[in-house]
């Protein structure tokens, strides 16, 4: 027992060996075994200190196994002593590369979700659209018709094939009567996409022809916003465009069509296809999709779907003459729009990263050379260079670290600042969110950051000349490699800069000339708003002429409304309505299609949109069914086919395959408008009087004294006056529809332009950073040349001159490579070189009065130094 | 990690039911400071896991809880590893006694 307060002050004093996380249990462990030894000692008391003996191994094997641990811990400690020390420096950097890392974050969110992500449906890379083209045209993707749909059943690359045709309904039978987009669907779509109603069933082949039960199924959002949610709706009906439906099955959240179908999934309706419908081979009003076979790829699908189409050519030359076939996988044609803005954005946060690097390595350098003495020190105590290395290392990757927190913040905040600018063009299926895939994405960005930082930082570090950092003023080969490495630093983000401001130039100015594109119309004050007459109330065409009188009567007689009007297809409204059509006396050469954009307007329309008339007359109201049938033609149109003539008088008529309508007689020729889009020119437009054709859905155009959005109530109590039960939508301003036509390009240029401001701030900053480092380098030298009688102007003018050259070195890499990368860019221009040489200038200037703007305060600094100070410092 | 006789001797005697460090000391005739450090080690690759005796158990015996060891699956799987070799040689002969010359 004697021997018992030895051997438990031997483990006392061992203990300290210990790591200090374990030491309270490994002490308790021996104490309690000693204790327990000494109490029922049979191999004599020698035997409890013999045994403590053994503490000194264990505590040593301890020991190393928690060393590597401990030096890494205690690195993290130096890093984190290191950084708060110096809070400026810490934010500096921070800031620098939260900047970067924060809006790649950002946008990769968009990118991964629009580009990377694979779309939500069963094996999405075997599916794909088929479309029918007419290359004589420019159309490359024209919708199928049901004949030619029917007859690729055949193809043996296709394991199911499927056919939507994408409609708008009204929905009655409660107080609020509502417009939604929705499609026929053959009862192949969903298995093909592998998609299927959550509750309820799917559509049976039965129902693909007409004559079966009429039945609906309804998206999760229809049914929670109309419907209340209610899973008793099954089975009841509803009224869809004035007729009762069953109600078969509600989709799941958030399940949508692909590609340019996207939306219109609020209502699923059987195909529901008559035997006549279903033999059409004129009508191009069908959306085909396919699901290639096991086996087969996109490319053997396509050669055996282009020889069947050639073959069906030589079988009905009246119907495929001049028709070829297209075929798209399904993810290709979803971001068919949007993928060259994407690449191009994701290239320009790019380089604003490279940029932010580039300043914070400047930053890290400067300061590793002014902790030159501390870590010749450091060695001169014994680190070791992977020491050092480990250090400088823990240090960047803390920074880099901090950075991507800061930056996660930054690019949540830039995402929710970017997705408006999107909104017209993302499809509309696609989340965008921070989530963990940005998380990772933004984590591992951080840390080969911190990984690089640090190995820059230690390739600055100490050489093999640490005597002269010992020395209180070394000027030595390092801190010339230093200033060498600023030096490229600094040109290489002028030029990085320098490229991004050139292509958001040149997006400037495209956004410019876009906005200045004359669309042929006046466009301000004009409210528009779609309607469809639906339901059997409207199924006779008197029935729907009647209403529009009335209507168009009842609005021209509303307080604030100067003129209505209405036409089947607006401009700016997405579709075109293209028909094919024969003029009278000109040679119809075999194969031929005179395709020319058909519009139904009512009299007043010339006058509300205020197009000027050109030739002949405009509509009146004697121009209805009972009159002859006339039309009014644009410029495009006269001088195609009448080039040297007077189309007035001449005639044309509607073909639509074999058949062909009435001749139809040129009463007027009106300006050309844009229709599709700012940057797209006219084409061949024909205007025929509402009267005459009275279609189901249009567009109303209401031309207002005063803001037009405000005139919308009036519009909405003059229809439901007319009929209760005849829903408003897609109610915009014409200068709304013109601003969301070029939406795209807009946004893209704003966040070039962003980016772009960015990235010429930071290079602003190096710029500074490096000139002031180099004056405070010279201040002795400076002061010598004053002393030998310099003048204080040339020491200022030395001093801007040397950031000027630096800054034009830059700029002129620069500007060749945004030259060399222009067509990157190139296909979102409009009317814009990428050379364009206005722009190019403009940059350089900008960026060379930037360089002066930043040199200022060093050259003044320089300028004033007092000769004797500085060579007394000497 | 790779495993020593020490580390073998202590883990068969962890897998007998000597559960606390002196019990296996006694029992291996090994010192401390070969046990505790081979202890360590197998600790650490996940081959034995400790834990505190109930108080209760201590308190009746009037001495502070000792830590007791238990061997893992890994650790069973590792030990019949390392005694494959030495239980492969109970099937050699005896060398036989060279002859006399």
């Amino acid at each position: 027992m004697r021997r018992l307060p030895t051997a438990l002050g031997v483990i006392r004093l061992v203990s300290r060996l210990v790591p200090r996380w374990r030491r309270g249990e490994w002490e308790r462990e021996w104490r309690a075994e000693l204790h327990a030894q000494a109490h029922d000692d049979t191999g004599g008391e020698s035997t409890v200190l013999a045994r403590s003996a053994g503490a000194f191994a264990d505590a040593l094997s301890l020991r190393s196994q928690a060393m590597y641990l401990d030096l890494w811990l205690g690195d993290v400690r130096f890093a984190w002593r290191a950084v708060a020390r110096r809070p400026a420096f810490t934010a500096l950097v921070v800031l620098t590369l939260a900047l970067g890392i924060g809006v790649n974050s950002a946008v990769f969110a968009l990118v991964d979700a629009v580009l990377l992500r694979p779309l939500p449906y069963r094996e999405p890379s075997r599916l794909a659209f088929v479309w029918q083209t007419l290359p004589e045209h420019n159309v490359f993707d024209l919708e199928a018709t049901p004949f030619d749909y029917d007859a690729w059943h055949q193809l043996r690359s296709f394991a199911q094939i499927g056919l939507v045709a994408s409609d708008a309904f009204t929905l009655t039978g409660n107080d609020n009567p509502e417009r939604v987009r929705g499609a026929r669907v053959t009862a192949s779509v969903m298995p093909l996409l592998g998609i299927a109603p959550r509750i309820g069933r799917a559509f049976s082949a039965d129902e693909d022809a007409i004559g079966a039960e009429r039945v609906v199924i309804l998206s999760d959002g229809l049914w929670r916003r109309r419907y209340g949610a209610d899973a008793s709706i099954l089975g009841s009906s509803i009224q869809v465009n004035g007729a009762p439906r069953a109600v078969v099955g509600v989709m799941p959240r958030a399940t949508a069509l692909p590609g340019p179908l996207a939306g219109d999934d609020d209502l699923w309706l059987p195909a529901e296809m008559s035997s006549e419908e279903r033999t059409n081979d004129t009508s191009h009003n069908y959306t085909v999709l396919a699901r290639l076979a096991d086996g087969t790829t996109a490319a053997q699908a396509s050669a055996e779907l282009e020889a069947f189409a050639a073959r069906m050519t030589a079988e009905h030359p009246a119907t495929h003459r001049g028709l070829g076939v297209r075929l798209v996988p399904l993810a290709e044609q979803a971001v068919v729009t949007i993928r060259p803005t994407l690449l191009v954005i994701a290239g320009g946060v790019a380089m604003l990263l490279l940029v932010a690097c580039a300043n914070a390595s400047t930053l890290l350098i400067a300061r590793a050379s002014n902790r030159r003495q501390e870590l010749a020190v450091r060695t001169a105590l014994g680190a070791t260079r992977s020491r050092l290395l480990s250090l400088a290392i823990t240090e960047c990757l803390f920074l880099a670290i901090l950075g991507g927190l800061a930056g996660l913040v930054l690019g949540s905040w830039a995402l929710r600042g970017l997705l408006p600018l999107f909104t017209d063009t993302l499809p509309e299926s696609i989340a965008v969110d921070v989530d963990a895939r940005v998380a990772l994405f933004t984590a591992m960005l951080s840390a080969t950051l911190g990984l690089v930082f640090g190995a820059v930082v230690a390739a600055h570090g100490p050489d093999d000349h640490l005597s002269d950092s010992l020395k209180t003023s070394g000027r030595t080969t390092t801190a010339h490699r230093a200033a060498r490495a600023r030096t490229t630093l600094v040109v290489a983000q002028v030029a990085l800069a320098v490229v991004l401001l050139s292509a958001a130039g040149l997006m400037l100015s495209s956004v410019v000339k876009l906005s200045h594109v004359g669309t042929g119309f006046a466009a301000d004050h004009v409210l528009t708003t779609r309607l469809a007459l639906s339901g059997s109330n409207y199924s006779a065409a008197p029935a729907r002429v009647a209403f529009v009188s009335s209507l168009l009567e009842r609005l021209g007689a509303a307080p604030g409304v100067q003129d209505a009007a209405l036409t089947s297809t607006i401009p700016f409204g997405g579709t075109r309505g293209a028909n094919g059509i024969e003029v009278e006396g000109r040679p119809k050469s075999p194969g031929e299609i005179l395709i020319v954009d058909q519009r139904h307007v009512s009299p007043g329309y010339f006058q509300t949109m205020k197009i000027p008339l050109l030739r002949g007359r405009t509509f009146t109201t004697a121009d209805d069914s009972r009159a002859e049938p006339v039309v009014v033609i644009n410029r495009d149109m006269a001088n195609r086919y009448w080039p040297n003539a007077d189309p007035i008088d001449k005639r044309v008529r509607l073909t639509a395959g074999d058949d062909s309508g009435p001749w139809i007689r040129i009463v007027g020729v009106v300006e050309d408008v844009r229709h599709i889009s700012l940057s797209r020119g006219a084409v061949p437009e024909m205007y025929r009087p509402y009267t005459q054709a009275p279609v189901a859905t249009f567009t109303l155009v209401v031309r207002t004294a005063s803001e037009p959005a405000a005139i919308a109530p009036v519009v909405r109590s003059n229809v439901q006056a007319v009929d209760p039960d005849l829903p408003l939508y897609d109610v915009r301003t014409m200068n709304d529809r013109i601003a969301a036509s070029f939406a795209q390009t807009r946004g893209t240029m704003l966040l070039l332009l962003a980016t772009a401001a960015l990235a010429a701030a930071l290079a602003g900053v190096a710029i500074y950073g490096s000139i002031w480092y180099s004056v405070s380098q010279r201040l002795p030298e400076i002061g010598i040349r004053l002393a030998l009688g310099a003048t204080r102007a040339s020491v200022f003018g030395q001093v801007l001159g040397n950031a000027v050259w630096l800054t034009a070195v830059g700029a002129a890499i620069g500007t060749a490579a945004s030259i060399a990368a222009g067509r990157l860019i190139a296909g979102l221009l409009f009317d814009t070189a990428t050379t364009d040489p206005a722009t190019h200038v403009t940059v350089v200037g900008a960026v060379l009065a930037l360089a002066v703007a930043a040199s200022v305060v060093p050259a003044r600094r320089a300028m004033s130094v007092d000769p004797i100070t500085a060579l007394r410092a000497e | 990690m790779r495993i020593t006789l020490a580390a073998a001797l202590v883990l068969q005697a962890i897998a007998r039911g000597h559960r606390h460090g002196f019990d296996i000391v006694d029992v291996t005739g090994y010192p401390t400071g070969t046990v505790y450090p081979a202890l360590r080690r197998l600790e650490q690759a996940g081959y034995v896991r400790s834990e505190w005796e109930r108080e209760r158990v201590a308190s009746r015996e009037a001495r502070p809880q000792r830590r007791y060891y238990a061997i893992t699956a890994a650790g069973t799987r590792a030990l019949n590893g390392a005694l494959e070799p030495i239980r492969s040689l109970d099937g050699l002969r005896p060398l036989a006694p060279k002859p006399a010359r």
